[in-house]
Parts: C-alpha cells; structure tokens; sequence
C-alpha cells in the first residue's frame, strides 16, 4: 500500500485521470473528493465488501433448496405464468 | 433513467440453455462438467461476457443462464470457464413489486447498451435449507444486454437497497428476526403484503 499525508485541501492523482482530494477534515471524518472517469467505478469498500460477500453466499446455493422453493412459490401464489400484478 | 416495473423485460428474454434447440452438429458448443445441474451443454451463441466478472469471482468472466428443471421463477447464471460455480437468479419483477432502479448512462455503457430496452435485470439469490428464507441481493443487480451479450453486476449505494431483501413476505407466526428486520429496514423494496 503506497502512503501518503495530506492536509486539507492537498490532493493525490492516480495515472492521468483520477484524482482524490481531502475536503475538509471535522474531528475523525474525513471528506473526500473523487473526480474519476465515469466509466470507473467508485464505491464506498464496505458497500463492495457486502456485496461480495452476499454473491459468495450465493454462490454456495444447493439445487435442492431451489425445488422446495418453486413449491414454496406456487403456494403463495405468485405463479410467473400469470405474469405481472400491476399490469 | 428510470427502470421501472413495467419496462422489465422477463429474465426469459435471454434465451437460456433450457430452450435452446438441440444444437446441430454445426453449433460450436461449450460441455460444462460437474455442475450443480450435472453436465450440461452450452451452445457458445448463448455465452455472456462479463468483463469484469462478478464481485468476489474475478477470475470467470464467461456465463450462460440456465432454467431450472422445474421452471418458474428461479433460474441458474452458470460460469463456463469454472463448471462448479453457479448462482441462482430470478427477474426481480417476480418477486418484488416496487424495485426501481435509476441506471446511469455510463452503466448502460459498461455493457454496451444505449437504451433500457436493451437489457433484462436479474438479481442473484441466496438459498437456505428453508425456502421461506431465500433473499435476494437487490444492492448489487446483475445487467444484461440481452443482444450483445454482455453483463455487469451494479454496486448500488445510493438507492437504501438490501443485499438480503426476503423475497417471500414474512410468514405469519414465522418468529425469524431476520426477515422482519430486512423487511422494514428497506421498506420501499418490499414484496408486499
């Protein structure tokens, strides 16, 4: 990991086109602007960490559970085959 | 841009691997070995690219949905290039009567689309044991551009979306915690009553 200090104002650019800045910093948070491609993706890691943590959950899903709940489905009456409730 | 409701189109819309006819002898075609659905044939014109693969599993970045044997609303998105990874998926729409998504125009993009009516919507799916306690991770959705074959999975910050949204309404005496606290905790993407 590359380390570096900031103070408020002071900025970091990663290759040519991203740039992170230190807004403003109150007590224990810090603020930061991110001026990023649109193309790149910019996420909060918590928000990253939790979703790739529920697709590794997912990802561990038996096909037995799928058949008891199809039958599940049918019984609460949301058949796909009726199509949309709204219309 | 919005997404809503009335604008998805079923998941089915992708041809899946269930109701692709019996490839030819012509039709390259991809065997996957000791999936969870056994060993299935893929026809390579039904594979999807997902360049950046799905969160967690980088390194698969080639995919095929496949119906589940007894049909309905579940379906499989397959890796190809690892035979034991799957995920169970579902068009959200079956399950959920409010889920809007607002999709940028750099994440049609990503996938190549220029328009909604270019893609299908699925989420991905965790199932227990017990059905009434499957969820579906509706802060990271899964785009597909139905013609190009091209997916994504979003992350979704902003919109107060779960990663464990119960996908059946909480059943009535069912005393787990979990469901109930989902449930109100993202309200606007509720099953409904």
């Amino acid at each position: 990991m590359l380390v570096l200090t900031r103070v408020k104002e002071e900025a970091i650019m990663i290759g040519n086109d991203i740039e992170i800045k230190v807004l403003d910093i109150r007590g224990d948070r810090v603020r930061i602007g991110i001026v990023a491609p649109t193309e790149i993706a910019v996420h909060r890691k918590e928000v990253f960490l939790a979703i790739q943590k529920e697709n590794l959950k997912a990802s561990k899903s038996g096909a037995e559970g799928i058949d008891g709940a199809i039958q599940f489905f049918r019984k609460e009456g949301r058949e796909s085959e009726e199509g949309k409730d709204n219309g | 841009m919005e997404k809503n409701r009335d604008q998805d189109a079923p998941a089915q819309a992708v041809p899946t691997v269930a109701d692709a006819a019996s490839p030819d002898a012509a039709t390259p075609v991809v065997r996957l070995e000791g999936t969870r659905l056994g060993d299935i044939d893929v026809p390579e014109d039904l594979v999807i690219e997902f360049p950046e693969g799905i969160l967690g599993f980088p390194d698969s970045k080639r995919y095929v949905i496949v119906q589940h044997p007894s049909g309905g609303a579940f379906q499989w998105l397959q890796s190809v290039d690892d035979p034991g990874l799957a995920f169970v998926a579902g068009d959200p729409a079956e399950f959920f009567d409010n889920y809007d998504l607002t999709i940028a125009p750099e994440q049609l993009n990503a996938i190549k689309a220029t328009s909604l009516e270019e893609i299908v919507v699925i989420v991905l799916l965790v199932v227990p044991q017990d059905p009434k306690k499957i969820t579906a991770n509706l802060q990271g959705p899964v785009l597909i551009n139905k013609n190009a074959r091209i997916g994504q999975q979003l992350v979704i910050q902003s919109q107060g979306y779960s990663t464990r949204q119960p996908i059946f309404p909480a059943t009535r005496g069912d005393a787990s915690k979990e469901a109930a606290i989902e449930a109100v905790g993202s309200a606007s993407a509720s099953g409904g009553e």
